[in-house]
């Protein structure tokens, strides 16, 4: 008899013993391991406790009807508000140091090289990732050890606890909570976090809805616009809280896009009921103040941040090329800026928006300041930064808002720019993340596409109802 | 016998049975967890939104949906 | 992005403890780490190799293999963390990992990190793998949980029910943790006297059928260890070792273990399938 159909026998042979015995070989295994790790404990622990009064206490609260959400939104709010309020003080030291300080002494060293030279590397390369440091780095340096503190003690099980009612109304996964979650930091680590979920229906509706987690790379652009046009609509004492409630309400329509996107997932290309869901919540633990920091500071923060440069490096010669290099009168951006204007139009933004998520596309972290330079260039604006295409640090948030306000920007834009920046394509990690995860050319363009047409369609609308009342 | 699903909260109760319903992966998913026939559950807290619900075997809190507590059953009290 | 020496590097050392973080080009002997979630796990691979693995408290949270190698007395040993499991019998991912590496990467020992104050709980885990490999170490891990909450562990009948060493421990201070080393080399260096695998009994039908198909497995792979294991999976119709066992899997994992790719794409055509056809 040959391999093959001696394996046939074997495999013919265990489903006749299988049907003999029943389909109970599972169950009658299963409980004869617990019947003896039963009496095995039984014999070497002297004392068994009866139940975690303490953290039963807690979760009580924390999962109860009355609190259970309002302690979420409230955590959510202080850790943002921490945050906002934190990062402002060592951002503007930062930016002091490599804009004030360090920026003229480079421009002075290299004042002998060709005008061209110097220009692409420092006016151009060097400032995009000063700025991204000065402006990602405390931020992140707050809201990741927060989060991280909030992931050790335990809470995050508790969160997806509470909603995975909503989580099933959707068709998907209770454990989608803890991948959306981790998507508050990254999208890429949040992708690479829906691997908890077995089924691949739901895991696939997690991946393709993990964008509308605001991620990292884009809490500043919504931070800044919220403290340059809501918060200043505050009296001097609730702008932090006022811009952290605004935060929080772009942040929370991202979760309920996550709902509503997966809803219509589970509607359609992945038709499915919500599977069964069982969700250990594990013992509250004390965190480890210091391994907290440490594995928050150097496994994401400086993670994230190097990424970050990586990209900004390249994006700031990009823009100063563009701005430097002419076609007939007009400057290369000039006139890609004038040309997409009228798109900007109709959805509530610019061209010169347009131009600066498209440069964006590896890294949403440069947002801000590409928008900031390009508009300071095309409305020939004078004594703000050095020069066209340079990217440069606002000394203080009135710069800014008189930059924008040049371009033309309103309230309508401002809000127009956070909400496009909630829904448009994922950074090229993250597309490149979901690609790897599902292997699937299809989903990876789903998931890219996806949260576009959510952004396109509510940008129209928004922009159309405005102008009319307005 | 009553479903898992009507044991009251702050009860504990003997499992005598999972159900038919419950078959392939997610029936051995819960075995695992260590709801087995002869385990002692109880019923500690609910989720804000009333379900799931979370239950304490064997020493660990485990949330499940109604879906599945409607086809676990207990010993009556 | 771990990395191999840290700022807050714990601060307990071992004499002859050698920390190696990922330096991995040459080893004696491989530890494979297995336990059931949040057991403090990732913890002792940590203090171990000196890498700094964040450990969320969330189930779940290590989805992949993590390697790293650390030097006790003479010897090098690679160790690698498998995915937290509450068993090796189900089909999700995480366990497929684990419970291949188990069976196939024949480790050299197999470090089960156990919650002190859940053993019953844990010895779920423990046994089915006791079931697949004599060659293991019981590591009874958060002793200062369980000390807080009144718990006592008679560690030295356990050893005697289980036939392996249980060394308690509190890694997140290092307490312990010299006596695991030990522990894990008497093992890995065979000083510690081989006991003969655990065995469940299980009801007479049920066992009968084992027997028989365990000597038809011998039959066809004489080199295949933990075939009663095998055989139970086959009656319980686990399609996994159904397919590999048609494929002819056994004998190719058993000469190079390799990680098996994450399959989502082959379910995810089955899905598109089903999509089509209904």
């Amino acid at each position: 008899m040959n391999q093959e159909a001696r394996i046939e026998d074997v495999l013919e042979k265990a489903h006749r013993f299988k049907s003999e015995i029943g389909q109970s070989v599972h169950d009658q295994y299963v409980e004869r391991l617990f019947q003896e790790a039963a009496s095995i404990s039984k014999e070497s622990v002297t004392k068994t406790p009866i139940r975690y009064l303490k953290d039963e206490k807690i979760d009580r609260i924390l999962t109860s009807k009355l609190w259970g959400f309002p302690t979420m939104i409230g955590l959510f709010t202080l850790v943002i508000w921490l945050t906002i309020e934190g990062a402002n003080v060592p951002s503007s030291m930062l930016a002091t140091f490599f804009l004030d300080w360090l920026y003229p002494i480079l421009k002075e060293g290299t004042d002998a090289w060709p005008w061209w030279l110097s220009g692409l590397l420092i006016d151009g390369m060097y400032l995009a990732t000063a700025w991204v440091i000065s402006v990602m780095l405390p931020p992140m340096a707050i809201f990741f050890p927060m989060f991280t503190l909030l992931e050790d003690l335990g809470y995050l099980p508790r969160v997806a606890f509470n909603l995975d009612g909503l989580f099933k109304k959707a068709g998907a996964h209770g454990k989608q909570a803890l991948s959306m979650m981790m998507g508050f930091g990254c999208n890429a680590a949040g992708v690479i976090s829906t691997r908890i979920i077995d089924s691949p229906r739901e895991r696939l509706i997690a991946i393709i809805t993990n964008n509308f987690s605001l991620c990292n790379g884009r809490w500043p652009t919504i931070i800044i616009l919220s403290s340059l046009f809501v918060g200043a609509l505050a009296p001097a004492w609730f702008a932090g809280f006022a811009t952290a409630l605004s935060v929080v309400a772009i942040a929370l329509l991202g979760v309920a896009l996550t709902f509503l996107a997966s809803w219509m997932l589970s509607k359609s290309v992945l038709k499915g009921e919500a599977s069964a869901f069982s969700l250990e919540l594990p013992p509250y633990r004390p965190p480890k103040i210091m391994q907290t920091l440490y594995t928050s500071i150097i496994d994401r923060t400086i993670f994230v941040l190097w990424r970050a440069i990586i990209f900004a490096l390249p994006a700031g010669a990009a823009i100063w090329l563009s701005s430097n290099i002419m076609v007939g009168d007009i400057s290369v951006a000039e006139y890609i800026i004038n040309s997409l204007d009228p798109i900007g139009w109709v959805i509530g933004l610019n061209g010169v928006i347009l131009l600066a998520y498209i440069v964006a596309i590896p890294a949403n972290e440069i947002i801000i300041p590409t928008i900031l330079m390009l508009t300071v260039l095309t409305t020939g604006m004078t004594g703000v930064g050095s020069g066209a295409g340079v990217m440069f640090e606002p000394e203080d948030m009135s710069t800014l808002s008189n930059v924008l306000q040049a371009g033309g920007w309103t309230l309508l834009t401002a809000i127009s720019v956070m909400l496009f920046s909630l829904m448009h394509n994922p950074c090229s990690t993250t597309i490149y993340t979901i690609y790897k995860e599902t292997k699937s050319v299809k989903w990876t363009v789903m998931a890219t596409l996806l949260p576009y047409g959510f952004g396109i369609t509510i940008l129209i609308v928004l922009a159309a109802v405005w102008r009319a009342f307005a | 016998m009553a479903p898992l699903s009507n044991l009251r909260q702050g009860k504990s109760s003997v499992i005598s049975k999972i159900g038919d319903d419950i078959s392939g992966a997610q029936r051995r998913r819960l075995l695992d967890l260590g709801i087995y026939p002869g385990a002692t559950i109880t019923h500690c807290f609910n989720s804000a939104t009333g379900e799931p619900k979370a239950f304490e075997v064997l020493g660990s809190v485990i949330a499940l949906r109604k879906e599945q507590t409607d086809f676990i059953f207990t010993l009556e009290d | 992005m771990p990395s191999e020496h840290g700022l807050l590097s714990q601060t307990f050392r071992i004499h002859q403890l050698q920390k190696l973080g990922v330096n991995l080009d040459k080893w004696d002997y491989v530890v494979a780490l297995a336990g059931n979630p949040n057991t403090g796990k990732s913890t002792v691979f940590n203090s171990l190799t000196g890498l700094r693995q964040h450990t969320g408290n969330w189930p779940g949270k290590t989805v992949n293999r993590a390697e790293g190698a650390f030097s006790y007395k003479d010897n090098r040993y690679k160790i690698v963390d498998l995915p937290g499991t509450y068993s090796l019998l189900s089909t999700s991912e995480d366990e497929e990992i684990a419970r291949n590496f188990i069976l196939f990467g024949q480790p050299d020992v197999t470090l089960i990190v156990a919650d002190a104050t859940r053993l019953e709980r844990n010895l779920n885990l423990t046994l089915q793998i006791l079931e697949i490999t004599p060659n293991a170490v019981l590591c009874l891990n958060l002793m200062d949980e369980a000390k807080r909450k009144g718990i006592k562990i008679n560690e030295k009948a356990l050893q005697q029910r289980l036939g392996i060493p249980v060394i308690t421990t509190t890694a997140r201070y290092g307490d312990g943790m010299e006596a695991l080393l030990y522990a894990i080399e008497q093992v890995a260096t065979d000083a510690w006297p081989t006991q003969q695998r655990f065995k469940i009994t299980v009801p007479e039908k049920l066992e009968e059928s084992i027997h028989a198909l365990e000597s038809d497995l011998k039959e066809l792979y004489p080199d295949l260890p933990n075939t009663r294991w095998i055989a139970l999976r086959l009656l319980e119709g686990d399609e996994r070792v159904v397919d590999a066992l048609k494929n002819d899997e056994f004998s190719g994992l058993m000469n190079s273990f390799q990680q098996p790719p994450l399959d989502l794409n082959a379910e995810l055509d089955v899905l598109n399938t089903n999509e089509a056809s209904s």
